[in-house]
């Protein structure tokens, strides 16, 4: 037995242990030492091993009798059948088109299922569980004898129809046997309503939904319709809006038993893109598309009143417990992170290059002349030690602007000017072109970064898709980043743009309207420049005798392996200057739990912008939920934006969601809003009501 | 003797390879045997026995005990044979799990029990037969493992005794790797804080200096 091996495969998920391998080593050596002596007796063994063989031996005679008697019975019970049938639509022949069209059989078929198998062969069947059970594998034993165990029970409680029990039983072996995170069931839980008995309004935007899924079809089909025509951008234009819009499937998170899996793994989320393209679809009177609602990136969009980091760790944590704003039998962990701010004069000097998508398809208004617009208000925040550079792509890629000071704000704004969108897009080539302006003109000490304007519709391949993401993290790793800005609809490209800027180390926005570009350029110009955390991790280790089990919401995209959280090869999100990050866990608190002290042990890893090494950051939560007034604005407003995620995504647990009611919790919860985002929410949130009536 | 009984006892994929070479390949035999091949079976029998028999013995310390379990398990296997299915698993963790079973059937006072770890789970006056040359280490190590939960006490046992890999110990618990890992990684640290176990410790190294 090799005491190191077995250390070694913890200290994987656990580096903390390290410290302590003495006394580990010698508690694994002295249960070793005391380890009973165990060998079989060699006589028994050769016995048990001959009964066993007798049986093999004795069983296959058996069976393979029976597997001739079965082929007769079953031959000739199909002949019957057949002879049976014909003779009935001989007497009555109107009736064999009516039973052969839903349901065309063979005569063996038909055997098979009227004569049954199972009554044929009890012998076959026994050794698979009973009707019903269709059991997990490595539970099968178990389950046939706790069925068994049940049977006095049953009786007793005749009242209960029996295949009821069965069914029970089912899922509890299922629910024992469940693995991973995301398939336990919420069996025994609050469990969510089954969608037929969804609300009428909830029904109506699955109905809506259902419409996407069917545009979505009819978009692959446009797709090689355009490639043939030749004409993709006027045949996008005279399509509805969410035509060619393709976005990467979100399976919700379900809520997982802590005893089963104490720990939760994933990585932060700086996109707010997911946000002002919801706000997008709702003011142009549509539900959006499931798959576009990311609720982590709703709840990141609006910045909270969380305490200025003090000391080494570049961001503050707050956590905060609470009754569950939507199920007041729950608990609500909301768990916040504030990166220190940066006043715009301390950031280090900006090497900045454009990468603008100057395509046909960019000429509309909400496209390319907002882009323009939105560049011309970041102009005017740049300073003297500033660089812009810009690159065009359509058609052949080109430097429209060589490096230039930030305090030549006529010659940039010129240069912005004279872009005009046309021809198809080459973004390989532009991307490439823009990555080397970026790094002759690196500063050592300063910001350098790409940032990318598109609607996404780049012309590249699936291998040059793979190479763009290659040379993105390559750049990434010589300190270029980048960041990804969605235009536009119709021909949208969600999820390959936040994929882009995940490899880059960089945020992704949508910007939609000139508001929206200045808060993304303007007002968060820091958090979205200056990086002072990368490769974030937050982990949860839930105390299982405080927490039945948690759901993390949103974050799908997110979720890490327990074992990856201290790799720090793996990668992981970016926390930009005065950037803020909210997560939260529905929990379902232990039965016996209130006692405990401690709710869970919760860490964080990140690396200074320069570093490779991780630091470490451990600290616990107490099972002391807050009550009543004490709960913070920050906690029911972040509650309120989930619900509205979950009502939009259509979500299991969203079905006796009141929109009325979140109304009121997120109005009361506003605080000071200097920038009117939250007081747009609720009007985003009245829109919402109104769409789903 | 059969070559492959001389290989490593520690069960691992490696082992599944090396099997494989020799044309043992557990999952081959599993296919052969389920369609009433004695060989095949006699074959998987020769490389699981001595696991199973010792997983067994560790729970119940009793030899009677632990043989009647191992002829249970086995003629267990051997009827549901054709309801393995690989993709679900290894072959090993299977038959731990039914094994694992036989043990629960046997402690089983209630109904309601789903895991027992044998004689460690029952409260020290109950009445149970132990071999004699294994009741020192019993009436040792009792009361250090007693303070720790049955799940954790027997992640220990299956571990470090059992010697089996955390893939494996996720298969049969139906629990994932790396919450075992994490469990046993905890169930140290309870240990090393554990008062009984700092008098193990005492009496070991005491025992040793004497010596």
């Amino acid at each position: 037995m090799n005491i190191n091996e077995i250390l070694e495969d913890l200290y994987g998920l656990d580096p903390a242990l390290r410290s302590e391998e003495a006394e580990l080593k010698e508690i694994i050596k002295k249960l070793l030492e005391k380890k009973p002596e165990a060998e079989a007796d060699e006589d028994f063994k050769e016995r048990l091993k001959n009964e066993l063989l007798a049986e093999v031996e004795q069983r296959r005679k058996r069976t393979g009798f029976f597997i001739i008697h079965r082929k007769m019975i079953v031959r000739a019970a199909g002949i019957a059948a057949a002879v049976i049938v014909v003779l009935t639509f001989a007497l009555q022949p109107g009736l064999l088109s009516s039973i052969l069209s839903p349901n065309r059989m063979t005569a063996t078929e038909m055997a098979d299922s009227t004569v049954g198998l199972e009554a044929l062969e009890p012998e076959m069947h026994e050794a698979e569980p009973a009707a019903g059970l269709t059991i997990e594998q490595p539970t099968e034993s178990r389950d046939d004898s706790a069925a068994q165990q049940k049977k006095p029970a049953e009786a007793a409680e005749a009242a209960e129809p029996a295949a009821q029990k069965v069914e029970t039983s089912k899922e509890e072996s299922v629910y024992r046997s469940a693995v991973t995170p995301g398939e336990v069931p919420a069996q025994g839980l609050s469990a969510p309503a089954p969608r037929e008995e969804v609300q009428p309004m909830l029904k109506r935007s699955l109905e809506k939904s259902m419409v996407y899924e069917a545009e979505d079809k009819t978009a692959a089909w446009g797709e090689g319709a355009e490639l043939l025509a030749g004409v993709a951008d006027t045949v996008a234009d005279e399509q509805p809006d969410t035509f060619n819009e393709e976005y990467r499937e979100i399976v919700e998170n379900d809520f997982i038993k802590a005893a089963l899996e104490p720990v939760s793994t994933f990585s932060i989320d700086v996109d707010t893109a997911s946000y002002s393209n919801i706000r997008r679809y709702i003011n142009s009177g549509m539900l959006p598309h499931p798959d576009a609602v990311r609720i982590e990136e709703l709840i990141n969009y609006f910045t909270y009143d969380y305490r200025q980091p003090d000391g080494d760790v570049p961001f503050s944590i707050t956590t905060e417990l609470s009754d569950c704003p939507w199920n007041s039998s729950n608990r609500l962990l909301h768990i916040g992170l504030q990166g220190f701010d940066v006043e715009p004069d301390e950031l280090p000097p900006t090497n900045l290059v454009f990468l603008l998508d100057s395509s046909g398809s960019m000429q509309d208004d909400n496209k390319l002349p907002l882009l323009k617009d939105s560049m011309s208000l970041l102009i005017d925040t740049l300073r003297p030690e500033d660089r812009v550079s810009i690159v065009a792509y359509a058609g052949s890629a080109g430097l429209v602007l060589p490096p230039t000071a930030g305090n030549r704000k006529r010659t940039i704004l010129a240069a912005i000017d004279r872009i005009e969108a046309g021809g198809s897009t080459a973004g390989g080539a532009g991307i490439d072109l823009a990555y080397r302006t970026a790094a002759e003109n690196y500063f050592t000490e300063g910001n350098n970064r790409v940032i990318l304007a598109t609607d996404g519709d780049f012309n590249v391949g699936q291998s040059s898709e793979e190479e763009l993401r290659t040379m993105i993290e390559q750049r990434r790793d010589q300190g270029i980043y980048l960041t990804v800005l969605g235009l536009g609809m119709g021909n949208y490209k969600d999820a390959r743009m936040e994929a882009l800027a995940d490899n880059g180390n960089g945020n992704y926005a949508y910007i939609d309207t000139l508001n929206e570009a200045n808060k993304v350029l303007i007002t968060e110009l820091s958090s979205t420049l200056l990086t002072i955390a990368k490769d974030v991790k937050i982990q949860i280790d839930f105390n299982e005798e405080a927490v039945d089990s948690y759901r993390l919401i949103g974050y799908e995209n997110r979720l890490m392996a327990a074992e990856d959280f201290s790799n720090d090869k793996k990668d992981a999100g970016e926390i930009g200057a005065g950037h803020s990050v909210t997560a939260l866990y529905e929990i379902i608190p232990a039965r016996t739990g209130m006692q405990a002290a401690e709710l869970a042990e919760i860490r964080f890893r990140y690396k200074n912008p320069d570093e490779d090494q991780s630091q470490l950051i451990v600290s616990t939560i107490e099972n002391i939920p807050v009550q009543g007034s004490k709960v913070t604005d920050n906690f029911m407003f972040s509650a309120a934006v989930a619900e509205w995620g979950m009502l939009l995504r259509g979500s299991d647990y969203a079905a006796n969601f009141d929109i009325r009611q979140i109304i009121k919790r997120a109005s009361a919860a506003r605080g000071p809003d200097p920038y009117g985002y939250r007081a747009e929410f609720l009007e985003l949130l009245e829109k919402t009501d109104d769409l789903l009536k | 003797m059969l070559p492959f009984y001389a290989v490593s006892v520690v069960y691992s994929d490696e082992r599944d390879k090396g099997c494989e070479k020799m044309d043992k390949d557990p999952l081959k035999l599993v296919r052969a045997a389920a369609s009433g091949d004695s060989g095949a079976f006699g074959a998987l029998y020769e490389m699981y026995f001595d696991r199973i028999y010792r997983y067994l013995y560790y729970r119940c310390l009793h030899r009677e005990t632990a043989e009647d379990l191992c002829s249970k398990t086995f003629l267990n296997a051997l009827d549901k044979l054709s309801t393995f299915k690989p993709e679900k698993g290894l072959f090993g963790s299977w038959l731990y799990r039914i094994a694992s079973n036989s043990l629960v059937d046997h402690y089983r006072k209630s109904s309601k029990i789903e895991f027992h770890s044998g004689v460690w789970d029952l409260p020290s006056e109950e009445d149970h037969v132990i071999d004699v040359h294994n009741k020192l280490y019993w009436e040792k190590l009792k009361p250090v493992l007693d303070d720790l939960p049955a799940e954790k006490r027997d992640l220990i046992i299956m571990r470090v005794w059992d010697e089996l890999s955390f893939r494996e110990i996720a298969e049969l618990t139906g629990r994932s790797e790396a919450a075992c890992k994490m469990s046993f990684g905890r169930t140290l640290k309870l240990l090393k804080d554990s008062v009984p176990f700092s008098i193990l410790m005492m009496f070991i190294t005491f025992k040793t200096t004497v010596m």
